[in-house]
């Protein structure tokens, strides 16, 4: 999955940034770099900045303080909303992330099927439930065929067997050399993955 | 961040020492060019004295394109540079410019009844200028709606850069169109076409007013960073969360 | 994009709503103008491109602070952020679909309503063109309102409001070309490639504003 850099190169690397919100600093002093096959847990209470964090690692905002490298066009954020428009179907809903992120028909299909997507498929996704509509996004990030993931709580609102899927469906991608960043309040079943804790300085 | 705002002392202390000098040498001028406006240069020979209303509409004009101006360079200098300073500038100059656009307006008003004989007239120079200060007015309004101020300095930023389109316009407007409103006499290509005893006075009052602008302007920062400092004073202070990485 | 375009667009046809409001409230203000104006056949006829235009640009108005709204709700702004990297791409291709499904039908509502008002027969293909010129121009600055609209929880209105006086060009213009044109006046040419002028002029402005304006309330 990835292609031209040096193998050693981490694909993201942030050192001592940190990031503001609302004017105030919220997060300090953050370090690490994220290297294919890393898959990192997010924990840390509420309002301690995960979702600013990700979002940096996005793109969506510059650092205050420190550097922060990342590789452009190759992170796809799940935020805590869905990105579902309620008027269209599910398959309408993938059709067009297929068309935004340039993927093939086989890629779609293989989403679908990763996420057990076709029992609800020409369903409106207005009336789905919320489990099923967090499938539906994390069927984005498959599509997007992007190396590095960051999920904002994706498993939330899904039931144990979703869940299990979902954490499958994670762990293959990392195993095969791409990387996750993962901020979630629950304790997922990971294997080998590392954490990031974000808490006040005491 | 280099720069905090917390902290302005260098700022401070320059405008303590540059607003009495300006507040002074704006009260100077204008005290010499009102003398020569209403006292010391002739009276038109068409519109009599009438014409003295001249000697404060014309340079509240000038100001009121200056300020946006200022504004826009204020507001591209923030934006680029990131300088909160200027994000500061910027805002304060938006409503000592909105009120010389209304001067000017208001003055031409009058001048306008007694020259051309209407109140008003929709011709391309006047439409422009009330244009510019619906612009003011809708800057102001889009700071006071927007409670981060750094997003609320870049996104009025945008409208500012957006709008500076209007100067130009206000500015050639008598050229590109035939309008009621005289063609330009003073900032033109080949000198200006009015005479010395008229000219002095109008650039006496120029400067005046330009320095009386730069004086409040000042003024009006320091009020700026003082509400910030204090809404900074009020706001329960968070130390950031750090980050343990295993 | 195509795809945001052709999206844009089924989500309009799927909600319904939005073109037909547009179209009553272009309607209902015609009539308020012509109640106003009063039964005068000579004046609501020499006033029908004035009343025309400016009830299409104040329908128009009401459409705007929607563009983005829907998008930046449901999370899907970030994702069309990230998906293209470039906000002036997103920005073009959110004007040309509010373009196609909030101001034409607006256009195509003109013709009947202007028959209502009395206007001229040669009068009709020259306000139909000098607002097809003249429209993308409001969708371009339509697009600039909403995404600085985003930072307003309430009042996104205001944005409407503050950046109206840009239209103004645009108003002056395209009255003066659909008269000179009714008129068969030499200067309909000029004034309709003045209009296309501001129009090519906003094609290159607002998407770069509108574009930064995104990124700032995107943050």
């Amino acid at each position: 999955m990835t292609d031209g850099t040096k193998p050693s190169a981490p694909a993201v690397e942030a050192r001592d940034i940190s990031l503001r919100r609302g004017g105030r600093t919220i997060v300090a002093g953050v370090t690490f770099a994220v290297n294919p096959g890393d898959l990192y847990l997010l924990h840390g209470p509420n309002g301690s900045g995960k979702t600013t964090l990700l979002r940096a690692l996005a793109g969506f905002s510059r650092p205050a303080c420190g550097s922060l490298k990342r590789a452009v066009g190759r992170t796809i954020l799940l935020g805590y909303a869905d990105a579902v428009k309620a008027a269209f179907t599910a398959k309408e809903n993938i059709d067009f992330w297929g068309a935004l992120y340039g993927a093939a028909p086989a890629t779609v299909e293989r989403a679908i099927s990763q996420l057990r997507i076709f029992p609800f498929l020409n369903q409106r996704t207005g009336t789905l439930s919320s489990g099923q509509r967090r499938r539906l996004a994390l069927c984005r990030v498959v599509i997007s065929r992007r190396p590095i993931w960051l999920l904002d709580e994706p498993t939330a609102g899904m039931d144990a067997a979703s869940v299990a899927a979902a954490v499958d469906l994670i762990a293959g991608h990392c195993r095969s050399g791409g990387s996750a960043v993962v901020a979630t309040h629950e304790a997922l079943p990971f294997a080998g993955a590392r954490t990031i804790t974000l808490a006040d300085a005491a | 961040m280099a720069f905090d705002l917390a902290n302005p002392q260098r700022f401070e202390k320059l405008a303590a020492r540059l607003v009495p000098l300006l507040t002074i040498a704006s009260g100077v001028t204008a005290l010499f060019g009102l003398y020569m406006a209403l006292f010391d240069s002739p009276a038109d020979y068409q519109q009599g004295d009438s014409v003295r209303i001249m000697y404060v509409h014309v340079p509240a004009a000038w100001m009121a394109l200056l300020c946006y101006s200022t504004m826009a360079i204020a507001s591209a200098i923030g934006f680029i540079f990131k300088h909160p300073l200027a994000d500061v500038a910027a805002k304060s100059a938006a409503p000592i410019g909105a009120a010389f656009t209304f001067l000017a307006l208001v003055t031409g008003s009058l001048w306008g009844k007694p020259m051309w004989g209407t109140w008003w007239a929709w011709d391309a120079r006047l439409t422009s200028v009330l244009i510019l200060f619906f612009l003011y007015i809708g800057y102001i309004a889009l700071w006071n709606a927007i409670d981060d101020k750094i997003r609320a300095a870049r996104l009025a930023a945008i409208v500012c850069l957006v709008g500076f389109i209007n100067i130009p316009i206000i500015k050639f407007s008598v050229d590109w169109w035939n309008s009621l409103h005289q063609p330009a006499s003073v900032l033109r290509a080949g000198g200006p076409t009015i005479h010395g005893s008229m000219l002095t006075p109008l650039i006496l009052m120029g400067a005046a007013y330009a320095l009386g602008f730069a004086a409040l302007l000042l003024v009006s920062m320091r009020g700026e960073l003082a509400e910030r400092r204090i809404a900074r004073l009020e706001q329960t202070a968070r130390a950031p969360s750090r980050a343990t990485v295993a | 994009m195509l795809a945001i375009f052709e999206r844009d667009i089924a989500l309009a046809f799927r909600a319904g709503g939005g073109a037909i409001n547009s179209v009553v409230f272009l309607a209902l203000t015609v009539l308020i103008f012509a109640l106003a104006v009063g039964p005068d056949r000579a004046r609501l006829a020499a006033s029908a491109a004035p009343i025309l235009w400016t009830a299409a640009t104040l329908a128009a108005m009401l459409s705007f602070d929607s563009i983005f709204q829907a998008d930046f709700e449901d999370g899907s702004l970030d994702v069309l952020a990230e998906a293209t990297e470039s906000l002036g791409f997103v920005a073009v291709s959110k004007a040309a679909a509010h373009w196609v499904s909030a101001l034409l039908p607006l256009i195509l509502a003109t013709p009947p309503l202007a028959v209502l008002l009395g206007l001229p027969a040669a009068a009709y293909f020259p306000l139909v063109i000098s607002l097809a010129v003249a429209t993308p121009a409001l969708s371009l600055l339509g697009v600039l309102a909403s995404a600085l609209a985003l930072s307003l929880r309430r009042a996104s209105i205001l944005m409407t409001i503050l950046t109206a006086p840009l239209l103004t060009p645009a108003v002056i213009f395209g009255v003066a070309a659909a008269n000179a044109g009714a008129e068969n006046s030499p200067l309909f040419g000029p004034l309709l490639m003045l209009l296309a002028a501001f129009t090519l002029l906003f094609l290159i402005a607002m998407p770069l504003a509108a574009g930064a304006a995104l990124r700032f309330n995107i943050d």
